[in-house]
């Protein structure tokens, strides 16, 4: 580099006033820059939850009444995400138990994978890390923490019904 | 705690020393103020760094969902309005501040041996901003991005040789489209940021390398970068950041609306910093316009980058050099010139829709017009109310009240679907047709079509119960005119959805159950009103 003599230093005042100068403004500018880039980086945390309310029938009665395994039911739902709105298929299991319907999510309580049914072994499985549940979703072994979510169920006109805002 | 830190940082690393040595860089003693320019530059570009990384983490280059998320970023995240505000004027501060630079180093004539290298990197840098501008409007895919990339490409294609080539490569195709947008975005925020830092690099090491230049009028000596210079450094940051702030606030960066090919009533015109560019197109006409738009822009550039090889005697004073400085002074007269007579002349795109095209139709005539175009009506009355069919819609003015023509239309046609004209209301519809085309005959082409939907939607959701528009409605919400300039489109679809985080006292129910788009086509309605 090209410097060989250093200038003189000047008055400690002077030189006081003018590193005060230097932090101060470009503290302030970091400061407010990182706070708007903080808020705008952390807006997902803000959402609120924009599922609409409604309902999403599964099917008819017929098709779950008297099953002997947990019948599979598909459904759509339209899911603001972001800047557009998706068609989310989603999947969940109805069981018959007496009279009554037991709706279970297939969301893996352990991390999230999806469970499928197991006939010849009558239990769910995860195929993620081993998690086994029961039929009527209580964890049998593996890693889960908590059973399989149960979805209310209404019986609408024959029709076997769960509302959008417990799959959110 | 903090003395130990420091002592490791500089044994490992030589921080200390190093910031020492950088701080205690000889500059000069005077003219310090003139001398900001570039670290304002290089502040600016720092700051569009920043809010450019975030910005991307909410955005989608992709033509269907492009604008939308621009949108949202403006109207719907936290903060997404300065940071997109900071971003949207920093580019302009960036141009402003790197042509002051650029002047400021031809005056003192800073370019001259040994500095040769670094004015040419210096080139190179000022093309890059304009790149950076160039590619960063297109990205929101509005009216505005649409046709300033159509033109821009079209530009490139028309150069000699190799111009359709280059204009293809430039757009990714044959026209303007999802590759031209993702070509774009890649530059903007991969190749050109990589290109820029680089740049910088080089030009501050050999700003180093060789010392600053300083005035040749001052000969009061040096003193060291810190704290003097940098102080000023960072006033005039500061100076540049609150101007921002202020600007993202009192002036938001403006969101046309979407992309549409088929417009013809947008008159497309670039930004400030591109007029020049635009109004010297005008002076070449037919063949001679690549003159205009490529060989005197290429021709500047050559100039520019071999100014200190053209200019070699080795006095800097602008007094001495008096016929440099009156060329340079000229061009950038003329630059100014044309950008001020492009300013000047820019026709306002005031409807939103171009000019010439007349206030939109009421609701309820567009819902009626629905209803009579496509229901058999045509059959027996003449169309538009004119009467030429054999019964006209007589008499004139009407007798028949809404409710008996309701009635009238179930009995004739009762399997008539009329969607999204519900059924009970196509009474008042064609009533309050029949009313407007006995005043003026109706022509539905002379408005875009999302403004037409935007009508009819408005007819269906009934907000005539709580709302005036022109002579129809109630009086619970306040009239729906005057919103342009006052009101978005991002603004009213946001306030749509959730009209009491806007006017806390609203009685106004959510809307967020209707699609985006629809939201956005009852704006645009709402927007083209008187």
């Amino acid at each position: 580099m090209h410097s060989s003599e250093r200038p003189p230093p000047e008055s400690t005042v002077r030189r006081k006033f003018l590193a005060f100068l230097v932090y101060g403004s470009m503290g302030s500018i970091a400061a407010t820059l990182a706070a708007l880039l903080a808020k705008f980086f952390a807006a997902p945390l803000f959402a609120r939850s924009r599922t609409h309310s409604g309902e999403i029938a599964l099917g008819p009665l017929s098709r779950f009444r008297g099953a002997k395994e947990p019948v599979p039911a598909f459904y759509e739902l339209q899911v603001p995400d972001g800047y557009l709105t998706r068609t989310e298929k989603g999947r969940v299991y109805v069981v018959a138990k007496g009279g009554e319907f037991l709706c279970l999510s297939t969301t893996c309580t352990h991390l999230g994978c999806s469970v499928r049914w197991d006939a010849k072994r009558q239990q769910f499985l995860c195929p993620c890390h081993g998690g086994v549940y029961a039929k009527d979703g209580t964890v049998v072994s593996g890693p889960p923490p908590r059973p399989l979510a149960r979805l209310p169920v209404k019986v609408v006109n024959g029709q076997i019904k769960i509302r959008t805002e417990d799959l959110a | 705690m903090i003395g130990k830190a420091r002592e490791f940082l500089e044994s490992r690393a030589g921080l200390s020393t190093l910031l020492q040595k950088l701080g205690g860089e000889p500059v000069p003693r005077k003219y310090g103020w003139l001398f900001t320019l570039g670290s304002g530059t290089l502040f600016a570009f720092s700051l569009q760094l920043m809010t450019g990384a975030f910005l991307a983490m909410y955005y989608a280059p992709t033509p269907d969902h492009a604008h939308a998320s621009v949108a949202r970023i403006q109207s719907d995240i936290p903060a997404g309005n300065w940071i997109r505000g900071l971003h949207y004027w920093g580019a302009s501060a960036m141009v402003v501040l790197v042509l002051l630079h650029l002047l400021r180093v031809f005056w003192m004539g800073a370019y001259k041996k040994p500095r040769e290298m670094n004015w040419i990197v210096g080139v190179a840098l000022l093309l890059l901003v304009l790149g950076f501008a160039f590619t960063g409007y297109l990205l929101p895919w509005d009216q505005k991005a649409y046709w300033a990339t159509v033109v821009g490409t079209r530009i490139a294609a028309s150069a000699p040789v190799f111009g359709r080539l280059a204009g293809e490569l430039l757009s990714g195709g044959a026209r303007v489209g999802a590759y031209t947008l993702s070509r774009f975005y890649a530059l903007h925020v991969i190749w050109l940021p990589l290109l820029a830092l680089f740049g910088v690099a080089v030009h501050l090491y050999l700003l180093r390398r060789h010392g600053h230049a300083g005035s040749e009028a001052d000969t009061s000596g040096r003193v060291p970068f810190f704290p003097t210079q940098m102080a000023k450094d960072s006033v005039l940051a500061l100076l540049v950041f609150a101007a921002l702030l202020s600007l993202a606030h009192f002036a938001p960066p403006p969101l046309e609306r979407v992309a549409d090919p088929t417009d013809a009533s947008y008159i497309p015109r670039p930004d400030w910093y591109f007029l020049f560019l635009f109004e010297l197109l005008k002076f070449f006409k037919g063949k001679w316009e690549p003159i205009g738009t490529i060989g005197l822009p290429t021709l500047a550039v050559v100039v520019l980058a071999l100014l200190p090889w053209l200019d070699r005697k080795p006095q800097r004073l602008a007094k001495r050099r008096p016929l440099l400085v009156a060329a340079g002074s000229t061009a950038a007269l003329v630059i100014l010139a044309l950008t001020a007579k492009g300013i000047v002349e820019k026709p306002d795109n005031p409807t939103a829709f171009g000019p010439n095209i007349p206030p939109p139709p009421p609701p309820s005539a567009l819902a009626g017009h629905l209803v009579y175009t496509r229901g058999p009506c045509s059959s027996c009355h003449g169309p538009d109310g004119t009467g030429v069919g054999d019964q006209g819609f007589i008499p004139t003015p009407l007798t028949r009240g809404p409710d008996w023509i309701g009635d009238h239309i179930r009995e004739k046609v009762p399997t008539l679907r009329l969607e999204p004209v519900p059924k009970a209301s196509t009474g008042h519809a064609v009533a309050g047709y029949i009313v407007t085309v006995q005043e003026k005959p109706l022509d539905l082409s002379a408005y875009p079509p999302n403004v037409i939907q935007g009508g009819l939607l408005i007819w269906r959701e009934n907000c005539r119960e709580c709302h005036l528009i022109y002579r129809e409605g109630g009086n619970k919400g306040p009239h729906l005119e005057h919103l342009l300039g006052r009101r978005s489109v991002p603004w009213l679809v946001a306030h749509f959805k959730d009209p009491r985080a806007f006017v806390s006292s609203s009685k106004m129910p959510s809307f967020s159950d209707l699609p985006d788009a629809e939201l956005r086509q009852i704006s645009d309605y709402l927007l083209s009103l008187p």
